[in-house]
């Protein structure tokens, strides 16, 4: 039958499938079970081998053979499949890499793109954020389409009993044009922004690097994570891929402390799921008191070591 | 070189965009501004142009008269000729393949290198440049931050994603989508304003411009059926004490209290 599958393409990061295409599984299975589709995801690379972490959460695993798994090279793989398949829909991790296949594949297929999906509803349409997170947008799609999933707004599947058939799909895939001559990888990270529990944020308000590096050790006094707003990351404070907000990550600990962070929108779009947010600035409008469970107006280069003693007292 | 750059007209992004009653979108008085992606894209055009030399025009899809003063300000920061395809309300196609057909008939045209910024700051659909590369079948490179043009007519190129930098070689003619390098875009003088306001702009006007080269549209496939507020929260307690530390003390003691800590 035409138009019966929902191909997920799954991102390998390192060894295994990233975080944010287990959740693109669970945003796909939605919309399966919105329209009566089935779930296959697509893997391409040199071994089906991480098979195992979504065996029992999908109906089929197609996996393409390939040397390498850069854009150019999915988006190939994936805009075959579609074609040959007859898919209803592709669902892809917006990822810095995944929203390049997505919109390949769209423009490739001609099927309509939705990016950053944040919910999709019972009738299958699906809510996006516009004006960097002061608006949501809901869009219906003509079938078949092309979604990117906004990254920590569905669950992890949980596992099931069960296993899945495994097709081996070989696609005659053009050689590259654009060539990766070295891969540098980020540092990893001690302590994830994701799965904190307690974020320790700054802003622009901590005036150097040698005042925001003291908030390294309150989050480590309170067993969390040090994150930015954008002008932090601006200033090198602090690494990109700790931006949270709407151009970087959406986070939702239990306790969020902002120190010198105004609130744009761009910003507090990004936080606004946190159980407590404590924020300390030292302008009393500041934006992001409008949403603080507690503020403190005061120089939050003058707070920071005032409130790690007192922690430590405590 | 001759390369094109990609610009959107878009409200300052210290707008406040909020809903009236019949759920339409209302803005703050905002300037209509460079989308600051695409002033990255700007700049880095131009400092390809300054170390092997060539031509940085930029074009918009737009209103003509909302876009000049955009355009203006990006000659005043080292782009030599602009236009402005005007959207033409019967004629339902992508921005991106009208900057595609249009980047075929521009002064300085065919160009090596075609830049964007990486997404614009109101929709943030991110498809503008990748789709044009899609159209015009040229390779691609997206969330570039660093780029040289090397004396083999190709360019070296940093790309960053949220694990790692990678250090690409491209051909051209090609396609790039810049994301924020760890430098400023310059400001312009004033002598350069002065210049760039009696340079004049390119008016294209987008019917009888698309070649039907079989590019599909995807235009009119996606319907806006709502647009709502996100979830909002409401402030609590604000303390502003006499000292510091008196308002560390008070802030602490209420999170001691309700075991948030």
């Amino acid at each position: 039958m035409d138009r019966d599958i929902i191909l997920v393409y799954l991102e390998i990061i390192g060894k295994t499938i990233c975080k944010e295409s287990l959740e693109a599984i669970t945003a796909a299975a939605q919309l399966g079970a919105v329209f009566g589709k089935r779930i296959a995801a697509v893997m391409v690379g040199d071994s089906p081998e991480q098979v195992d972490q979504v065996s029992s959460v999908v109906d089929l695993i197609i996996f393409v053979p390939s040397e390498d798994n850069y854009p150019e090279t999915i988006s190939n793989a994936l805009a075959t499949l579609f074609k040959e398949r007859k898919a209803f829909c592709v669902v892809v991790a917006s990822t810095s890499d995944g929203k390049e296949i997505a919109v390949r594949v769209a423009a490739r297929t001609g099927a309509c793109y939705i990016s950053d999906v944040r919910s999709v509803s019972s009738e299958g349409s699906m809510t996006r954020s516009i004006y960097g997170g002061a608006l949501l947008e809901t869009v219906q799609a003509e079938m078949p389409a092309i979604v990117s999933i906004r990254p920590g707004f569905f669950e992890i599947p949980a596992a099931r009993e069960g296993s899945v058939q495994i097709e081996r799909e070989n696609i005659d895939i053009p050689a590259p044009r654009c060539r990766v001559l070295e891969e540098i990888p980020e540092p990893a990270d001690e302590d994830n922004l994701d799965d904190a529990d307690v974020i320790i944020a700054g802003g622009r308000g901590m005036g150097n690097a040698e005042n925001f590096g003291k908030l390294k050790e309150l989050a480590d006094l309170l067993g969390g994570a040090v994150g930015g707003s954008r002008p932090a990351i601006d200033e090198n404070w602090l690494p990109r891929n700790r931006q949270i907000g709407q151009s970087g990550k959406i986070v939702a600990p239990k306790l969020y402390i902002a120190f010198g962070i105004s609130g744009t929108i761009q910003h507090v779009s990004g936080i606004m799921g946190s159980g407590f947010i404590l924020a300390v600035n030292k302008d009393p409008d500041a934006k992001i008191f409008s949403l603080a469970d507690i503020g403190i107006v005061g120089d939050a280069a003058e707070v920071l070591p005032l409130m790690i003693a007192k922690i430590k007292e405590h | 070189m001759n390369i094109l750059v990609c610009i959107k007209p878009v409200p300052d992004e210290s707008v406040d965009v909020s809903l009236d009653k019949d759920n339409s979108v209302v803005f703050s008085d905002a300037s209509i501004v460079v989308n600051s992606y695409d002033r990255y894209a700007l700049e880095a055009a131009v400092r390809i142009k300054e170390s092997v030399g060539g031509t940085v025009s930029v074009i918009s899809v737009s209103d003509y008269d909302a876009a000049t003063p955009v355009l203006r300000s990006c000659l005043s920061v080292g782009a030599d000729d602009a236009a402005v395809v005007q959207e033409d309300a019967n004629e339902e196609r992508e921005k991106w393949s009208l900057l595609g057909c249009a980047s075929k008939a521009l002064p300085y045209a065919p160009f090596d290198v075609i830049i964007c910024g990486i997404e614009s700051s109101d929709i943030s659909y991110g498809e503008t440049g990748i789709a044009l590369a899609e159209y015009l079948d040229l390779p691609i490179v997206t969330r570039v931050v660093s780029v040289e043009a090397q004396a083999n007519g190709k360019l070296m190129l940093i790309q960053e994603t949220e694990t790692c930098h990678r250090r690409i070689e491209v051909p051209t003619p090609c396609v790039l989508t810049f994301s924020k390098p760890d430098y400023e875009p310059r400001y312009p003088t004033i002598k350069s304003k002065i210049a760039a306001r009696k340079s004049a702009i390119t008016l294209i006007g987008s019917s009888g411009l698309i070649d039907d080269n079989g590019c599909p549209s995807s235009i009119g496939k996606t319907r806006r059926v709502a647009v709502s507020l996100p979830p909002q929260r409401s402030g609590g307690v604000l303390i502003s004490e006499e000292t510091a530390e008196e308002s560390v003390n008070k802030a602490l003691s209420i999170l001691f209290e309700q075991n948030v800590i």
